[in-house]
């Protein structure tokens, strides 16, 4: 290509829309398949909204952690010493447990539990059939007849439920079986993915002249860029908060916030710059670290990633089948509120 | 959720291909496009009733969700480089494929953010504002980022000859 070309990228435009133009190379999507996925994403966001609100409980009773606000930057003491993961948060042989997921039984295989692991929405071709379940727990005592949403064809059976049972060896010994729980909630706004977070009140007091309405540009933008690229790395977080329908703030969370306060706030103080709970050096290693023990094929994790809180800050979310000693032990090397387990089955006390 | 949506299968056989194709010019890989596709559905399956524009909602969903989620393969598959997918309308069907391997090639070259503002400006058609928007950043950032992938796009090599072959 030539540099004769138009600056207006029509090119570009050009190749990008020939090199699309082709069929995907899958079959068709399905509202059925999205609500089925809708459900595993509910559950999911519902074990995070419990821990979320179990930590935003113990933070309202250690009010001295968080320092003042000051010029539009909050400071978070940042705790010291290593969670400390009971043991018996650990599920081992003999435990009692509890889930609700997908089963499925097929011809010739063990009748499976299936870990809420994101599915396919694609409808392949051909027959139907199952899912793969890879993650998940084999089955003894499920009553195949009484799943909600069933679907059996050609001797395979799906359907849902919430169980509870004994696990022995990666196996779940039912004792009892109620329907799929009701996982009708509303859901959060676009772009909160795997967490409950409700981005609209940032963790800085309102400027005078208020926050930046929607669709203007953002003052200091250029500053910050320029801050950002002659210090690589800075920028732990940066979530957008709607304080309201009309106006948004970009939420900075930094290691230390002195010198970018006093390169962007003095002219553009519609920012939220907060110090980041945990160093960039240990969120880094954490992961790295999370990455080790997920590659392990026994990890049983399913997904992972940042997760942004309502305050904006950081936590390494990692998503498995159950609480392993690996997985806790990951959670004890680093301060609390850093890793979190989102375990798909969990303990319940004999009895309750 | 018992039942899907008044108008969400329409929907998806209007459009699941254009979502799809989104995803793929994000991602490189039609398996990710399709883990952004459902993502995005499944964030907003419980309001679909009160989007009113509900791809263009989707495809923002979609971009966010690609910048700010890693998340791991669960399947453990290593998808290839260039999927022998179907050809391209028009023009040599060798070409075409050739010509989405080194299209796909250059784009991964590009950071994920600049990316996004190429495919949301020159894929999409997205104005310089709504793109601003969409991503949250300035005006004038999706200006200098899209100004940069279009330079390192005409740089690509192999981009560069498989133009100066098909014009020949």
């Amino acid at each position: 290509m030539s540099h004769a070309l138009e600056d207006d990228g029509t090119d570009v435009r050009e190749l990008l829309t020939r090199a699309l133009d082709a069929e995907p190379p899958v079959g068709a999507l399905t509202a059925g398949r999205v609500v089925a996925a809708h459900r595993s994403a509910v559950l999911r966001r519902r074990a995070a909204v419990a821990t979320a609100a179990v930590v935003t409980g113990v933070l309202a009773l250690v009010p001295f952690v968080l320092a003042h606000p000051d010029r539009g930057v909050t400071t978070f003491a940042r705790p010291a010493g290593p969670r400390v993961v009971p043991a018996s948060d650990v599920i081992r042989d003999g435990d009692q447990v509890e889930a609700t997921g997908r089963v499925m039984a097929v011809p010739g295989a063990a009748t499976r539990f299936c870990a809420p692991t994101p599915t396919a929405l694609i409808r392949r071709s051909g027959p139907w059939s199952p899912e793969p379940c890879s993650l998940g727990v084999d089955l003894s005592g499920v009553d195949l007849q009484a799943l909600t949403r069933p679907r059996t064809e050609r001797g395979m059976t799906e359907g849902y439920a919430t169980l509870r049972g004994v696990y022995r060896g990666g196996r779940l010994t039912v004792t009892s079986q109620s329907a799929e729980a009701d996982a009708e909630t509303p859901l959060g706004r676009a772009g909160q993915l795997g967490g409950a977070a409700d981005w609209t009140t940032p963790p800085c007091p309102t400027p005078s002249g208020g926050w930046t309405r929607i669709g203007k540009n953002i003052p200091g933008t250029g500053t910050l860029q320029r801050f950002d690229g002659a210090h690589p790395g800075m920028l732990i977080s940066r979530v957008i908060f709607r304080p309201t329908p009309t106006t948004m703030v970009q939420v900075l969370v930094v290691d230390e916030p002195g010198a970018l306060r006093d390169v962007l706030l003095a002219d553009a103080p519609a920012w939220c710059i907060t110090r980041s709970r945990f160093p960039r050096a240990q969120i880094d290693a954490a992961w790295r670290d999370a990455g080790t023990v997920m590659s392990a094929p026994s990890s049983g994790v399913y997904a992972a990633g940042r997760e942004a809180g309502a305050d904006a800050q950081v936590t390494l979310v990692v998503s498995a089948v159950r609480l392993t000693d690996d997985l806790a032990a990951l959670v004890s090397r680093y301060p609390r509120g850093l890793v979190r387990i989102d375990p798909w089955l969990t303990r319940v006390s004999p009895g309750s | 959720m018992a039942a899907p949506p008044v108008g969400l299968d329409e929907f998806l056989a209007a459009r699941s291909a254009s979502l799809l194709r989104v995803g793929y010019a994000l991602t490189g890989d039609w398996q990710r496009a399709e883990d952004l596709v459902q993502t995005a559905l499944v964030s907003c399956l419980g309001r679909w009733d009160r989007i009113e524009e509900p791809e263009a909602y989707l495809r923002q969903v979609m971009v966010r969700a690609h910048l700010g989620w890693r998340r791991r393969r669960w399947s453990g598959e290593t998808p290839s480089a260039h999927p022998p997918d179907a050809v391209s309308a028009g023009g040599s069907p060798l070409l075409g494929v050739e010509l989405r391997g080194a299209v796909m090639a250059a784009l991964a070259t590009l950071p994920r953010r600049q990316r996004a503002v190429v495919v949301l400006r020159y894929y999409l058609d997205l104005s310089e504002a709504a793109t601003a928007d969409l991503l949250g950043v300035s005006s004038g950032t999706v200006k200098s980022q899209a100004s940069k992938g279009l330079a390192a796009l005409r740089a690509a090599p192999a981009l560069t000859a498989l133009m100066e072959e098909e014009r020949r």
